[in-house]
């Protein structure tokens, strides 16, 4: 019992905490905690806010739909989260060969493993779930039981999220062990995957929203969605039988999955992990490159190879093209759309391309975590006969590649729907170009203060790492302040004067991260 | 071709090697041994510019490796105790990375990864991701990488861990044939037979500090190096 609840604790530990323990540094440990506490309370706002938003819009019995809602939100979401770390901490985890040669049971070393997985759903759960049941509590005046009730929803919600998600990530994982290339096939299906839970809940928000009245569109959520649906009844209607029935839905998939995946935990991960194939290369004729395109080339390479780096930094690009081509064929309804919105608006359309693009961009760097990605590698680059700056260039280039090609396709597409002239089209191209430019340059020098090399999954530094928190978010609050200024300024300056002052702004933000990457970043990267 | 001079390095305030000096001559084989801790890797990953260090200098060639780093990389090769390399990579790019990185013309390194993966057995795998080779391999495949820039001077820290008895004999016959034409070697290990059949000169460090150095007839003298490095050690 001991040595399970020491698993548990330990691997709870790792998923949670694995953000601010890197540093040895008290500062940077403190301010990391700071970070850390910041950002449990911007999203805990952020969330309570959307639910205040809803039950405000809402009155009477209508009011129920916005913890449907929420419900609704914070089980795709968790399915998404599941999905993402699933792979790495239930079946390809790293410690696996240590703690199989361990005297642990296998059922303990499942539990453990599940345990520690469902308590950082528990994490995400408690942003994303518990403002909406504690704001509706309060909103209608709800008894004790009505609270009871939500723990309860709070405790189970999760459980199908980890199902499911482990269900395609054991597929993926099987059908990806047959490839060579079986990261870059992972990453494919993982995408798929992801697509599909979106397609999935926006069919069901149709399906939903095809109701006549809000009372059939609740009707149908317990009736599609009885994993919430359900026990949102019971807890609002106080019908005990619908909450056990939500329950037992939560649940009882759980329970099989633990049973099938304790029985087969040995035989699921030897099969994901060993496989032959005839080795028959024959060395054909070599082309030779340039030093930075082999360190390009080798970044390329770690990006593509690593799923959650690429679907964590990917979705800025795949927005903005999406959306574009979107707009483009339904350019008939969208212009209607235009034509109902006030002239002093659609006149600043430009403006706003520029800040959607300014948040999209910031939100797709890969710098910020690049330098924590070489991990153990990290001697090659070091031993190797290339200057630091080159180094620096690579990952700088890589991001520019992901990022430049999609941004500038998309503001071509819009310059084409919007029929905007050749100033505002070339300053907000420009504008692409300085914004990746800075994105990229601004985190490999968080990543240079906050690097992280003791990592055992690469999610821990994709996702979890203190230096992709803080260039995120630095990203957003950034490009949040630029909204706020361009919303008080809009009318009064004209639009490519406008346009041209955030070029020189963030021509200004590049030329401060360049000389501090020389000046500094450059013997940070020395004695790491 | 190395010379270190009144070398030392500390983490924090503990000082890990201190006031090292030694010299490896063209055509030398050095071997350089001591105590797990005893400051070995950290002064191989010094001499390599991983990690700067704060007293002393080292020459590779003439020129220092503070102030002349990408001159002194350029020359020599280094393989590290644990090998770790790009897993998402198949070998023959790796080694592709490592020879662009190296600017060596292709044709010439076609015709070395062909000698040396052929030699170790890996032609066949080169095609494969590195994630898919045994601890073994990838050891092969970092030692051919090593090699195929034609480095002046090879570090080398415990390169015989994880390699088989075949592919270890290979890899002597190579450090021999590497110094016979000019080049040298200095490598860490704790496998005290094969310094004492490969190396000219040996060093033995403890504490941080050289204990004794020499030709590997002045360091034995009449005993075993086994009997040398036990009775030095432990002597406190």
């Amino acid at each position: 019992m001991s040595n399970f609840i020491n698993l548990v604790k330990l691997q709870t530990r790792n998923l949670l905490f694995s953000s601010i323990r890197h540093t040895r540094s008290k500062g940077k440990q403190a301010a990391g905690m700071g970070f850390l506490a910041f950002m449990v309370v911007t999203l805990l706002a952020v969330s309570s806010f959307y639910s205040i938003t809803l039950l405000n819009a809402l009155q009477g019995e209508e009011r129920q739909l916005a913890l449907y809602t929420m419900a609704l939100a914070a089980f795709v979401l968790l399915l998404v989260f599941a999905a993402y770390n699933s792979g790495n901490h239930l079946f390809g985890s790293k410690d696996y060969d240590l703690l199989r040669s361990m005297p642990i049971s296998k059922t303990a070393l499942v539990a453990s493993k599940l345990l520690s997985f469902l308590s950082l759903q528990y994490f995400y759960a408690l942003f994303l779930l518990m403002p909406a049941i504690l704001l509706y509590g309060l909103f209608t005046g709800q008894s004790l039981l009505y609270y009871l009730g939500g723990l309860g929803m709070f405790l189970v919600l999760p459980m199908p999220a980890v199902v499911l998600s482990a269900l395609f990530s054991l597929v993926i994982g099987y059908v990806s062990s047959h490839f060579k290339y079986k990261n870059l096939v992972s990453n494919l299906l993982m995408m798929i995957f992801i697509v599909l839970v979106f397609f999935g809940s926006f069919m069901i928000q149709t399906l939903v929203g095809s109701a006549v009245d809000v009372q059939e569109v609740i009707r149908n959520m317990q009736l599609y969605l009885p994993f919430f649906g359900l026990m949102v009844k019971g807890m609002i209607e106080g019908s005990l039988m619908s909450y056990l029935l939500g329950l037992l839905c939560n649940v009882l998939p759980f329970v099989f999955f633990v049973v099938f995946f304790a029985r087969h935990f040995t035989t699921i991960n030897s099969r994901l992990r060993g496989s032959y194939r005839e080795k028959n290369y024959k060395l054909a004729k070599i082309k030779q490159s340039s030093s930075f395109k082999a360190l390009l080339m080798k970044e390329a390479r770690r990006y593509f190879a690593c799923g959650i780096y690429v679907m964590n930094t990917a979705f800025g690009p795949v927005i903005m093209l999406g959306a574009s081509v979107f707009a483009l064929f339904s350019k008939q309804s969208l212009m209607a759309i235009m034509n109902e919105l006030p002239p002093e608006l659609t006149s600043q359309i430009s403006v706003i391309l520029a800040l959607g693009m300014i948040f999209l961009i910031v939100m797709s760097c890969t710098t910020n975590s690049s330098i924590s990605l070489e991990g153990r590698h990290l001697w090659i680059i070091k031993s190797l006969p290339v200057r630091t700056e080159e180094i620096f260039a690579a990952k700088i280039a890589l991001n520019l590649m992901i990022l430049i090609p999609a941004a500038m396709l998309s503001v071509l597409l819009l310059a084409l729907l919007f029929s905007l002239n050749i100033a505002e089209l070339l300053l907000l191209l420009l504008l692409c170009a300085v914004t990746a430019f800075f994105t990229a340059g601004f985190g490999l020098i968080v990543n240079l203060n906050f690097p992280r090399f003791d990592w055992v999954s690469e999610t821990t530094v994709v996702k979890q790492s203190m230096a992709c928190m803080i260039s995120i978010f630095g990203g957003m609050i950034l490009s949040g302040i630029i909204a706020f200024i361009s919303i008080q300024v809009i009318g009064n300056t004209p639009v490519p004067v406008y346009l041209l002052i955030l070029n020189l702004f963030f021509i200004l933000l590049d030329v401060v991260c360049l000389l501090y990457l020389k000046k500094v970043g450059v013997a940070q990267f020395k004695q790491l | 071709m190395l010379e270190i001079k009144n070398f030392s390095k500390s983490y924090g305030d503990k000082k890990v090697v201190d006031n090292l000096n030694l010299t490896v001559e063209n055509g030398e084989i050095f071997g350089f041994i001591g105590h797990n801790g005893a400051g070995k890797t950290t002064t191989i990953k010094s001499i390599v510019g991983i990690l700067e260090f704060e007293a002393g200098d080292i020459l590779i060639d003439g020129k220092s490796i503070k102030n002349d780093e990408m001159a002194c990389k350029r020359i020599m090769a280094y393989i590290p105790d644990n090998p770790d390399i790009y897993e998402s990579l198949t070998g023959i790019r790796y080694l592709n990375f490592i020879g662009d990185i190296y600017k060596v013309d292709a044709r010439l390194r076609e015709t070395l990864i062909r000698q040396y993966a052929d030699a170790f057995e890996l032609t066949a795998n080169l095609g494969d991701v590195i994630a898919s080779y045994s601890h073994g391999m990838k050891q092969k495949l970092m030692i051919i990488s090593a090699l195929i820039h034609q480095p002046k001077l090879l570090i080398l820290d415990e390169p015989f861990v994880g390699l088989d008895p075949k592919a270890a004999h290979i890899l002597k016959q190579l450090m021999r044939e590497l110094c016979d034409q000019g080049g040298s070697i200095f490598f860490s290990t704790h496998v005290l037979e094969v310094v004492e059949k490969l190396c000219d000169h040996v060093a033995i460090i403890k504490n941080g500090s050289i204990i004794t150095e020499g030709s590997i007839d002045q360091v034995m003298g009449d005993q075993s190096l086994e009997e040398v490095f036990l009775e030095l050690t432990d002597h406190e």
